[in-house]
């Protein structure tokens, strides 16, 4: 029950008095100065009154038959709880022992008979002005109240919602371990993991502007473009110019998502790395203590539009005694009593060889210590990737034994990238999703994947970019490679490559022959050379030629090498 | 913590004192709201006494570049200290800024 009355131009004075001619005495002075008076003659009286119709003033006669007005006020604080009603306790000889009772009960003030006319005024003029305050005041705290409410149920929906889209795609992986811990009940930081279809680990560690609702909203679309374009075997390149583009249209000019993401691949053991706007990150060596600092390079997301994003991508070769350490700025800005920031340093301090201490626990604990009874300040959110590629769950997607249920039909589609297509995109994902809608070929989804990947690779590299795989055996090779790659890539200036896809029926059998064409412009190579080179390098054994022979029927390379046919049987299993 | 700007000509000078964080988004607000109606062509963000920037300092300043438009000359960041200049370095705000 609302009983907080606007101020109104006419306010009401409840009079209580035993006395008729006390009654008549304040009442008349009363309507004199203005108020509309009610009347009772005791306390019980009064407080049926009271009840009945709120007054704005009262005045209350001390000592009354029934009930006197010590009990009626404490009766009446009682019933307004929060309310406030000014109480003018009528004191004059014999009562005047009671004043510490009136206060004790509630009283605000006291006149004295014989009354008199000014001192009456004053006081209940500020009296009401006081209540009129206090009403302002609580109506004001009441809409906060029923508002607060409502928002607090539609930010527990809202992070229900949120915490659902950003986990919807998250693969859990035993390489990953992390600490997030959100200072409001939404993060402005976010950490998303998932497995490509050719099992490579891409990782996505990203800091928010600000803190709380604002800072999280951007979180589903980025995840949702994360996770989409993992799933179908994306480059962590592509993955974050998409993610670029789509916050650059959907946050304001003071709104950005600094970022890394992290591809991990077993087949190469090379970890790469776009770094967008966080502080440094270490990776690790475990065994021998090394420690390399990966800085940013690039601009956070969501700043300037992807075509004037020129992202830099970092390989690095590891064995899996590496661990990569991420961190959002909330780590480094932790502060101790003195003010002093955690820092890097104190990052650093705690990576240690000893193999019987976890360097993640103890950097953790170091954090603690540091910011001490401070409490926490920011988001803070530690990341470990642990480059273990014998571990994990490193051949997810061989679980999909889903059974093809369409026909084995004939089909033939073809496609031609230009130099300047080449430049901009990797169009494997997007030819071998094209080819599941066409035949749904699901279940094959991963051998046919690797095997266009490293037949177009092959292309590429070796034929239209001349690249020479011997560079692959250098100490640092993978990492040298890949940065003459995109040197010429860079440069490139004309050439195309050509893909062609023919599917038929196999006679007299449930399912169907893929022929794979491939076609390059570039001035060939000798698959022969790049063949032996792939078996004498143990560690690359499993990629390349070797890889896609173990998977298709045949593989025939002509013209040079500039020339391929590789042909995939598939067969549904019962 | 405090935001002064000054204008002369088309130029306008605004100094950050004490922590250039959220706390003091209004001031910088205002401070760059009246950009377009003096024709501002080139404004210089003095860091000198400015203690410590966080990732909605660099959101302001984000504000401000779309406010002067795509010229990297056009806002100039002077007198960073260490530690603000490291924060910038992270960001990669020399591709956007003209950092001195």
């Amino acid at each position: 029950m609302n009983t907080v009355t606007a101020p109104t131009t006419k306010a009401t004075a409840l009079v209580v008095d035993d006395s008729m001619s006390q009654r008549l005495l304040l009442g008349h002075m009363l309507e004199e100065l203005g108020y509309n008076v009610t009347t009772a003659n005791n306390g019980e009286l009064a407080l049926e009154q009271f009840k009945k119709e709120r007054p704005d003033i009262i005045f209350m006669d001390i000592e009354m038959p029934v009930m006197d007005g010590i009990d009626a006020v404490r009766a009446m604080r009682k019933i307004l709880g929060d309310d406030f009603i000014p109480i003018i306790f009528v004191t004059g000889g014999a009562s005047e022992k009671y004043l510490d009772d009136c206060i004790e009960v509630g009283g605000d003030d006291f006149i004295r008979k014989p009354f008199n006319a000014t001192i009456l005024s004053a006081k209940t003029r500020s009296l009401l002005r006081i209540k009129e305050l206090y009403d302002e005041q609580i109506i004001q705290k009441r809409k906060i109240e029923a508002f607060m409410a409502i928002e607090g149920q539609e930010q527990e929906t809202a992070a229900m919602l949120n915490e659902n889209i950003v986990k919807a795609g998250f693969m859990e992986s035993p390489n990953i371990r992390a600490e997030l811990s959100p200072m409001a009940m939404f993060n402005g930081d976010i950490l998303l993991c998932s497995y490509t279809p050719a099992n490579k680990l891409n990782v996505l560690l990203g800091d928010f502007t600000g803190h709380g609702i604002t800072a999280s909203v951007a979180a589903a679309p980025a995840s949702e473009i994360f996770y989409g374009m993992t799933a179908k075997g994306f480059g962590i390149r592509e993955i974050t110019e998409e993610i670029n583009t789509k916050l650059n249209k959907l946050l304001p000019p003071n709104m950005f998502l600094a970022a890394t993401l992290v591809c991990l691949d077993r087949e190469t053991h090379n970890i790469s790395t776009i770094t967008c706007g966080l502080p440094d990150h270490f990776l690790f060596n475990k065994e021998l203590g090394e420690i390399k600092t990966l800085v940013s390079n690039n601009l956070p997301l969501g700043i300037v539009p992807s075509k004037d994003l020129d992202l830099t991508e970092e390989h690095t070769e590891v064995t899996s005694q590496h661990r990569l350490f991420m961190f959002t700025d909330g780590v480094i800005e932790t502060e101790n009593a003195a003010g002093e920031p955690f820092d890097f340093d104190g990052v650093k301090a705690c990576l240690t060889t000893d193999q019987d201490i976890d360097s993640f626990d103890a950097v953790l604990a170091a954090l603690e210590k540091h910011q001490g009874s401070q409490g926490q300040q920011d988001d803070i959110t530690c990341v470990r990737l642990t480059c273990d590629f014998d571990h994990g769950k490193w051949d997810i997607h061989e679980d999909i034994k889903k059974v093809v249920t369409m026909e084995p039909s004939n089909w033939k589609v073809s496609s031609t990238m230009d130099y300047n297509t080449l430049k901009r995109l990797n169009p494997v994902p997007a030819m071998v999703n094209s080819l599941m809608e066409i035949q749904g070929l699901l279940p094959f989804r991963e051998s046919i994947f690797l095997v266009i990947t490293e037949l177009f690779v092959n292309s590429l590299d070796h034929g239209l970019l001349g690249l020479d795989s011997s560079l692959k055996d250098s100490p640092d090779g993978f990492a040298k490679f890949f940065e003459l790659k995109q040197e010429r890539l860079d440069n490139l200036t004309t050439g195309d490559i050509k893909l062609i896809f023919s599917h038929q029926p196999q006679e007299g059998g449930d399912g169907g022959i893929l022929t794979i064409r491939i076609q390059d412009t570039g001035n060939g190579f000798d698959e022969q050379a790049v063949y032996s080179e792939i078996l004498d390098n143990q560690l690359y054994s499993g990629r390349g030629i070797k890889l896609i022979r173990q998977l298709c029927e045949s593989l025939e390379y002509s013209d040079g090498g500039r020339k391929a046919v590789a042909v995939f049987n598939w067969k549904n299993e019962e | 913590m405090s935001v002064t700007s000054s204008i002369s000509g088309n130029k306008l000078t605004i100094n950050i004192s004490g922590r250039f964080d959220f706390s003091v988004h209004q001031d910088f607000r205002a401070a760059i709201d009246s950009i377009a109606e003096n024709n501002i062509n080139s404004t210089t963000v003095d860091l000198r006494t400015t203690e410590y920037i966080d990732s909605s300092a660099l959101g302001m300043l984000l504000m401000l570049k779309n406010k002067m438009g795509d010229s990297k000359e056009a806002v100039s960041i002077i007198n960073s200290g260490p530690d603000v200049k490291k924060i910038f370095e992270i960001a990669n705000f020399a591709q956007l800024f003209d950092l001195r």
